[in-house]
């Protein structure tokens, strides 16, 4: 026998298994209940006349629960198909559920109305372009971003500009009075290249003599001549300035010794026209007469604009141990000093 | 020769093991060290160490590639030209012409490597016999758009002005944050034709209708910058009017406040670089971003933007530079830093509506106005929603008939969801370390 008020107090006071408790409120998870809440009115096993209005696919059914199949749990429920016209399946509602109770009517014209909205949204919303959701996947972003460290690695950026616009530089695709180049660079650039062609002249027409010219002052290799040039170690140290002396410069054309001090060569001739002679002979005395090939970028002393030139200090003879050294003799108003004063010096 | 028995005893051992260790190791130190005296001295020194480098090239990722042969877009180029040939001669073959030697394949070189690049922006008939000077800028590898400058003088003569940069219109998704919002901004500033508009949720601003508005309002280019968790995290580049669309995963993004002693830009069209483009897919993403920038750079300005690819990672940097010697260039970087990667190039825009093609009549495109840069502030956004739901209500009040008649909107094509992709990247693809595809 149904008796709905023992239900409900078994429902309430002990235990059912559809009801969620909060702190403020009870919720009935039972998808046929009408509010969805744990109340005496709407719950769906305590009333045995019940009615619900639910979706699947975008229909609306209504069910009817009644006294009379309360016995048979299988046919309980009666499923009527609700009309698409909204204000149709009202006129419905009304129809099948003339001498209900309010409550039950009016709760199920409020859910008719819920659903029709929210079905009404999704629709829209469909047209919309909605932004795609693609899911973070942890490895690969890992994965990617140590091969995008490994590849920034690997490019060598910075290196790989500036061999770029140096080829552009030097291939002349700027044009011939290029905007974005120093006047001076822009003529060193025009004189390497000029100087390319000369050389790939000479290597064609095979000739044996050495170019001078006045434009080679740079790291260039000096070409030809008599003698060679050749660097014995790297470090050279400013000390190395007090090792020149005008003697090994004479003999030989100095503008390409000279590189970018420019100042160099005139201060040379100045203060070796007087030791000429002298020192010509010291100098072919010394059977390895092998000169140092001045640095690059010699900075230019204030000290050079003395004629006379100091002999090296005490550390360029200990430097002088482990390399082959210029051994010059200079001239002073006194006798040519040996080596041996100098290291006493 | 028979192992050497193990020992049993574990010190014992132990110690055997790090003695011969160490005796190993000494042997080998010695040997360097024998090398290292050879290469210093003076007679043969540096041909010996240049023969040992030259015969011990390390082996990298870039050395030992391998190229994806499932498509042509991402296959050998060489392999592609050799294949080339082969139909060409194959077919004179069948066809009994007389065989033309070297015309055709030198041909299709030159078509490869030099013209391409060049051709960015407003497409300028481009004579095919390129200057020596390009010739020697051009390997396989590099694209670049040095011998421009040469030809754009020459061509300036027969031309008025300078071609205008092409305009460029760069928005996010909605709702940008304060990343993105200056990540925008940057990028207006490199491209000298870029604009900027603040791109509102709706309906009526899906990409591909802003595309097919600003193709219409004359923009060459569409950047739409994705947002992810507060930062932005994609690039959608779509080139007008009819384009090719590209998307690419953006990261390590560095705006030029966080680069220290970072420069000023400034509004001079900048130079392009655009390195280690190898494959066809490759000079496709090369050439369009080649053509987001005026042909005709701005030398004067010094600036020069790069698009390095390494391994599928584009890295875009922005320099000033200076030639400080025949030899010796200096740079300073300007503007933001990102990286790329290209996950998808899709022919055509994509599409406007929803895959069954329905549209509601276009009123919204003339009320737009993207030129300024407006806000749209929260009244109308709301104005709009409470218009949305009393349409809702209505609908449900409004009998059948009336509904049908509503939905007869405009009906665009738009492009089917799956299909199309010229190139798509898949994980899977990821197989081989060496496997790269640009």
């Amino acid at each position: 026998m149904q008796s709905d008020d023992i239900i409900w107090t078994v429902i309430n006071h002990q235990f059912c298994s559809y009801k969620v408790k909060t702190a403020t409120q009870n919720f009935c998870r039972n998808e046929y209940n009408l509010t969805g809440f744990c109340t005496r009115q709407s719950c769906p096993l305590a009333n045995s006349r019940y009615a619900t209005v639910r979706e699947k696919d975008g229909v609306l059914y209504l069910y009817m629960k009644t006294i009379e199949r309360a016995h048979t749990p299988a046919n309980m429920w009666e499923r009527i198909k609700l009309s698409n016209n909204y204000v149709k399946a009202l006129e419905q509602i009304d129809k099948e559920l003339i001498y209900w109770p309010n409550f039950i009517t009016h709760k199920c014209k409020q859910r008719i109305t819920k659903i029709t909205q929210y079905l009404i949204k999704m629709r829209r919303l469909s047209l919309t372009a909605q932004p795609k959701k693609v899911g973070i996947k942890k490895k690969l972003e890992r994965r990617e971003a140590t091969r995008e460290r490994k590849a920034l690695a690997a490019a060598h950026l910075e290196k790989n500009i500036e061999k770029e616009l140096l080829e552009r530089l030097r291939s002349k695709a700027y044009g011939d009075a290029p905007l974005n180049v120093n006047e001076d660079v822009w003529q060193q650039v025009l004189d390497l290249d000029r100087k390319g062609k000369e050389k790939e002249l000479e290597l064609d027409m095979e000739d044996d003599e050495s170019l001078l010219d006045s434009d080679e002052e740079r790291e260039e290799e000096w070409e030809g001549g008599e003698r060679e040039y050749v660097e014995d170690t790297d470090d050279e140290s400013v000390g190395d300035l007090e090792d020149y002396s005008g003697s090994e410069f004479d003999e030989f054309d100095s503008e390409e010794e000279g590189s970018e001090g420019q100042e160099f060569p005139s201060d040379l001739e100045v203060s070796d026209e007087d030791d000429d002679e002298e020192e010509g002979s010291d100098a072919a005395d010394e059977p390895k007469a092998k000169g140092k090939a001045p640095p690059p970028t010699k900075p230019t002393n204030g000290t050079l604009a003395g004629t006379k030139r100091k002999a090296p200090p005490k550390g360029g003879a200990k430097k002088g141990a482990r390399r082959p050294k210029v051994d010059v003799e200079y001239e002073m108003e006194t006798e040519p000093l040996s080596r041996e004063m100098l290291k006493n010096w | 020769m028979a192992r050497e028995k193990k020992i049993k005893n574990a010190f014992k051992r132990s110690e055997e093991h790090r003695k011969s260790k160490r005796e190993k190791e000494q042997a080998k130190l010695a040997r360097r060290m024998e090398i290292k005296k050879a290469e210093q001295s003076k007679e043969n020194g540096a041909a010996l160490k240049a023969a040992r480098l030259a015969k011990n090239i390390p082996r990298t990722l870039d050395n030992t590639r391998q190229f994806d042969a499932t498509s042509y877009l991402t296959a050998d180029p060489a392999t592609l030209r050799d294949l080339e040939e082969k139909a060409a001669k194959a077919s004179r073959m069948i066809n009994g012409e007389e065989p033309e030697e070297s015309d055709d394949s030198e041909d299709g070189e030159d078509e490869d490597k030099d013209e391409e690049m060049p051709e960015a922006g407003p497409s300028n008939p481009r004579p095919n016999a390129s200057p020596p000077q390009a010739e020697e800028d051009d390997d396989d590898e590099d694209l670049d758009e040095g011998a421009e400058g040469e030809e754009e003088e020459q061509q300036e003569v027969v031309s008025d002005q300078p071609l205008p940069p092409p305009k460029i219109l760069i928005t996010t998704s909605a709702s940008p944050c304060k990343l993105t919002y200056n990540f925008v901004e940057d990028l207006k500033n490199v491209f000298p034709g870029g604009e900027s508009f603040k791109r509102p949720r709706g309906k009526g601003f899906e990409i591909g209708r802003v595309a097919r508005w600003a193709g219409k309002r004359g923009y060459q280019a569409l950047i739409v910058v994705n947002e992810d968790h507060k930062a932005p995290n994609a690039i959608t580049l779509i080139n007008l009017p009819a384009g090719p669309t590209a998307y690419f995963k953006l990261s390590s993004v560095i705006p030029s406040a966080n680069i220290y002693g970072h420069a000023r830009p400034s509004p001079h069209s900048p130079e392009l670089i655009l390195n280690n483009f190898t494959t066809l897919l490759g000079h496709s993403v090369g050439r369009l971003f080649g053509s987001l920038f005026p042909p005709q750079p701005q030398f004067r300005g010094r600036q020069v933007v790069t698009l390095h690819n390494q391994r599928d990672f584009l890295f875009f940097r922005r320099h000033r530079y200076m030639f400080t010697s025949p030899t010796s260039a200096k740079l300073q970087e300007i503007g933001p830093r990102f990286t790329l990667k290209l996950r998808w190039l899709r022919k055509g825009l994509p599409s406007v509506t929803a895959p069954d093609g329905r549209a509601p009549a276009g009123e919204n495109d003339d009320d737009v106005d993207v030129s300024s840069d407006e806000e749209v502030d929260e009244a109308a956004l709301a104005a709009r929603e409470k218009k949305d739901e009393d349409e809702a209500m209505a609908e449900m009040v409004m009998p059948d008939k009336q509904k049908k008649q509503k939905d007869n909107g405009i009906k665009v094509p738009g492009l089917a969801e799956d299909g199309e992709y010229e190139w798509k990247w898949k994980p899977k693809m990821e197989v081989s370390r060496r496997t790269f595809f640009l």
